[in-house]
């Protein structure tokens, strides 16, 4: 055997080891598998059968979110999670969570800003009574005008119970509207209670019509079951109505993310309604989380902000001059933002150190590259991440309907975790320098 | 009290979550054992335009799984070692035990400063290099402190196993409190205390120290002056006394190998010197019934919302007695889940409120406090009070039906069934059932338990634990209009917002 044919595995070895042990070949996760495929209706369906144990999980997600709402009915994706609820032509006004409980399951839903998700986790033996109930919810709601005004109590209850309680809660809002020009950007997801208010029973009808419709839907169902049976209870709960209706209109949420943010937008202070304390806020637009720089923008933020040992936690919280502080990315299907929050130690202390301190960090990253050990730390952190997101069958089940309604690839959930791990200290600075800039970002002092 | 170091993961915006929370009662594993209960059936007959299958299918019985055994040994120097294998994902958790809760200071504030020092520097280490040397790993430990004990806690990947188990010992056996980092968390935990803490949360404190009376279970969680005066020297001798093996678990769940693991362990671990006198306070000690014989009622004056918070709160049981399993069934069929007597009184026949529930917790070897609560506008709470209050006793005087009572324990061994997903969870209720000195088969016969609860049992624990003179009812509203409709109700104790008594 020639020995020179070992010299580039040599080379290649010699130089993983120069920059890091992270380089090395880390063990990849064992991809979740799982079959797709699509009902007449247009009913797209995921089917991932796992028996490790004696639990099964139902999602279904619908192509509707709060940024699909127009100007003056807002609020309307989210009173339709709770709609979804008040019955259906078998089901009665709340029973659909009891049936699931007294299965010895639970079943919860969320309005996100990019969808709507409904879903299941319960024993084994009761699949057939999840599909059931998902099914005929999405072929048969009771919508009535007493339903409409009962779910719209509803969220306004929960307003009441949730949001007002909480001080910071309009805080993500407020930067939204300053950095973007799009309304579809830049509204809440629970609406204000004027629109709310206004909506009409026939303005309800028409956004069912519109969204809650098998070809604007995914089907996701992981666990133990056999997928043979499975198709064939699909086929008979889901396949009853003919062909696919007419796509909803595409959202357009463009933003000018190459011009400056008007200087008259970028600051401003908001009254926290409750008795808390203060809060920094710097936010910068960055693209939505398809886009090839979000890896690295993901990186960024985790190595400025995740923890007391990121730049932004050692320098703000371990010093004493904040309480917490956090740097995030929000991954969303638009135009969306990275934000630097932190809280002052007391009641009266100013928030110009806290500015201060985010300005050096920024300063400091768009300047020299992150360094080995920071990457080194940050792709465990990331590796640990992608490990934890697939440890139940509702979290494997909500990932591929979610991965196929935001990127149109349930595969998503199994290649993403190595795209991060490929991002360089490269990526991380030119992200920094491209994203992080004076005209491109908003600041809200909340006290 | 439970601080983590690492902040909150990248994710996406959820701003809203839906109308029935996930609530799994903590620590409850099924059997294979077929618990055979009836089928449930909560058809509606109704007619409908768009027929998909003529009927709901029938909810099936729920069968179990078989409990993953968890393997146990014993250092020399007393440590016990519980594991719980697991090798479906590489990751692993492991949790450090110490009998050194709030039951154990003389000082307040000892015990949760002490757990929040651990993480500041040792010997080798200072605070910077040990959070660096885990962040590394990818994750952080974290300190947690209530009641009974004080936990240092790690999920990391499991091939980093050998490398956390060594910064945890590090933490147990060489803490070092240096002087700058003590100055410095308790600058952080008095700028936090002002914080927005809830209704519920101030509520539950006011109750615990009613119930609990004088004993080390009413010590209220300190405040900051109590915690500005703390010296270094009362955290350094609490963490000599009660950071021993002696009375300690070790409880290790995930993908490790027991074997591998006891070597690890003992090479660690082994090196912990015990302490001759540690051991936990006899039941003497505690007058567990508390002060009241007559209904009693504490308002705290706090207009935090248009709303006022009301609740019922009682102690409860702990693991070790008989009345455990019934509490649970009883407590889900009155107030637990998502649908139960309470919520269907005041939310469907009232609607009075969105928020009606009841829970309860237990400790290892007295008993925890057990609460129903609703959130409601003022003019509603006497009927609250009321409403709760026959709900209550309703449960003491008639048997619940049998299909009722199976519901709620097809949804309390369902929760188990899940909860086998999170193997660190399963070994929690081992831990526990370890911790109030019960036999393994506690652990192992979990579900048989629930199972077995019949409605005598039921009317049994709720006759026992409910009764009038055992209750307090806890108030979250403004004085002046409260005043009135609470005075007829018991006698009335005044809070301020902070919990403190008034007079």
């Amino acid at each position: 055997m020639n020995p020179f044919r070992l010299l580039p595995l040599l080379i290649i070895f010699l130089l993983l080891n120069a920059v890091g042990r992270a380089d090395a070949k880390v063990p990849a996760l064992k991809a979740v598998q799982f079959q797709q495929y699509r009902l007449p209706n247009g009913l797209r369906v995921i089917l991932s059968p796992d028996h490790s144990l004696p639990v099964a999980s139902v999602c279904v997600i619908y192509d509707v979110g709060a940024r699909n709402e127009t100007i003056g009915h807002t609020g309307l994706a989210n009173l339709f999670e709770h709609l979804m609820f008040e019955g259906s032509a078998h089901v009665q006004s709340g029973q659909h969570s009891q049936l699931i409980q007294c299965a010895g399951g639970y079943s919860d839903s969320m309005t996100h800003a990019d969808y709507t998700k409904y879903y299941e986790e319960f024993p084994r033996e009761q699949l057939k009574l999840a599909l059931f109930l998902e099914a005929d919810r999405m072929f048969s709601l009771r919508l009535t005008e007493d339903n409409f005004s009962k779910a719209r109590e509803i969220v306004n209850a929960e307003r009441r119970e949730k949001h007002d309680l909480n001080a910071y809660d309009s805080t993500l809002v407020k930067l939204q509207q300053m950095a973007f020009t799009n309304f579809a950007n830049s509204h809440s997801v629970i609406g204000t209670s004027e629109d709310l208010e206004k909506a009409t029973f026939e303005d309800a009808k028409r956004f069912h019509a519109t969204y809650y419709t098998p070809s604007n839907a995914v089907l996701a169902v992981t666990g133990d079951f056999d997928p043979a049976q499975i198709k064939t209870l699909i086929a008979q709960y889901f396949a009853s109505k003919g062909l696919p209706s007419a796509p909803p209109p595409r959202v357009d949420n463009a933003e000018p993310m190459d011009s400056p943010i008007p200087p008259e937008k970028q600051q401003a202070e908001l009254r926290l309604t409750r008795n808390a304390l203060p809060y920094y806020y710097l936010a910068f637009r960055i693209p939505p989380e398809s886009h090839p720089d979000f890896p690295a923008i993901v990186i960024l933020s985790d190595i400025l902000g995740d923890g007391n040992i990121s730049r932004c936690g050692k320098r703000l919280v371990e010093s004493g001059m904040a309480t917490q502080e956090n740097v995030r990315s929000y991954g969303r299907r638009g135009p969306t933002l990275l934000v630097f929050s932190a809280q002052a130690v007391g009641r009266d202390a100013s928030l110009k150190e806290i500015a201060a301190g985010f300005a050096a960090e920024i300063r400091q990253i768009r300047q020299q590259p992150v360094t080995a050990r920071e990457l080194a730390r940050i792709r465990n952190e990331e590796r640990l991440s992608a490990v934890r997101s697939l440890r139940t069958v509702f979290l494997r089940c909500s990932s591929l309907a979610t991965n196929e309604i935001c990127f149109h690839d349930p595969n998503w959930m199994n290649t993403h975790p190595a795209v991060l791990q490929a991002v360089t200290a490269a990526d991380v600075l030119r992200v920094a320098r491209k994203y992080l800039t004076a005209t491109n970002c908003v600041e809200l002092s909340a006290r | 009290v439970t601080s983590t170091v690492k902040t909150n993961r990248r994710s996406r915006v959820a701003l809203l979550a839906g109308a029935v929370g996930l609530a799994i009662v903590g620590g409850i594993v099924a059997f294979r054992s077929s618990i055979q209960t009836k089928l449930v059936d909560l058809r509606t007959p109704r007619s409908s335009a768009v027929p998909i299958d003529p009927q709901i299918p029938r909810v099936e019985s729920v069968s179990g799984v078989s409990f993953p055994p968890v393997h146990r040994f014993r250092l020399k120097n007393g440590l016990r070692v519980m594991v719980l294998e697991d090798h479906r994902l590489p990751r692993i958790t492991m949790r450090l035990i110490f009998p050194a809760g709030r039951i154990y200071e003389s000082v307040p504030g000892t015990a949760e400063m002490t757990a929040a020092m651990l993480d500041q520097g040792t010997e080798t280490r200072r605070a910077e290099q040990l959070a660096d040397s885990i962040a590394q790993l990818g994750t952080s430990i974290s300190w947690s402190s209530n009641q009974e004990t004080a936990t240092l806690s790690v999920t990391g990947l499991s091939e980093h196993t050998s490398d956390l188990l060594l910064f945890l010992s590090d933490m147990a056996l060489h803490s070092r409190f240096p002087t700058d980092r003590f100055e410095l968390k308790k600058r952080l935990r008095v700028a936090n205390d002002i914080t927005f803490q809830g209704a519920s949360s101030l509520a539950q404190s006011v109750a615990v120290r009613a119930l609990y009376g004088k004993n080390p279970y009413g010590f209220f969680p300190p405040t900051a002056g109590q915690i500005q005066s703390l010296q270094q020297a009362d955290v350094i001798a609490f963490y000599d006394h009660h950071y021993r093996p002696n009375e300690a678990i070790l409880a290790v769940a995930g993908d490790i190998d027991t074997r591998s693991l006891q070597k690890m362990v003992e090479g660690d671990l082994g090196k912990w010197t015990p302490s001759p006198q540690i051991s936990l306070p006899s039941p003497a000690q505690f007058n567990t019934e508390g002060g009241a014989n007559a209904p009693q009622v504490d308002l705290i004056d706090w207009a935090y919302d248009k709303q006022v918070y009301v609740s019922l709160q009682c102690l409860s049981v702990s693991y070790a007695g008989p009345d455990f399993f019934p509490l649970m069934v009883a407590n889900r069929i009155l107030g637990g889940g998502s649908t139960n007597r309470l919520r269907e009184d005041l939310r469907e026949n009232r609607g009075f409120t969105y928020s009606a529930s009841s829970d309860f917790y237990a400790l290892s070897r007295y008993p925890g406090i057990w609460h129903a609560s609703a959130t409601v506008p003022v003019e509603n709470v006497e009927m609250t009070v009321r409403d709760i209050r026959t709900q209550m006793d309703r449960l003491g005087r008639e048997p619940v039906s049998s299909e009722e009572l199976m519901r709620a324990k097809n949804d309390l061994i369902g929760n188990s069934v899940r909860l086998l997903e999170n193997p660190e969870d399963a070994l929690n209720i081992a831990v526990n059932a370890q911790k109030a000195g019960l036999p393994e088969s506690v652990y192992e016969n979990y579900t048989k338990q629930i199972a077995a609860v019949t409605p005598a049992d039921i009317q049994r624990v709720a006759a026992k634990y409910f009764q009038p003179g055992r209750v307090h009812i806890v108030v979250v509203g403004p004085r002046d209009k409260l005043e009135p409709v609470l005075t007829p109700l018991g006698t009335l104790h005044n809070f301020n917002k902070s919990g403190m008594p008034m007079f």
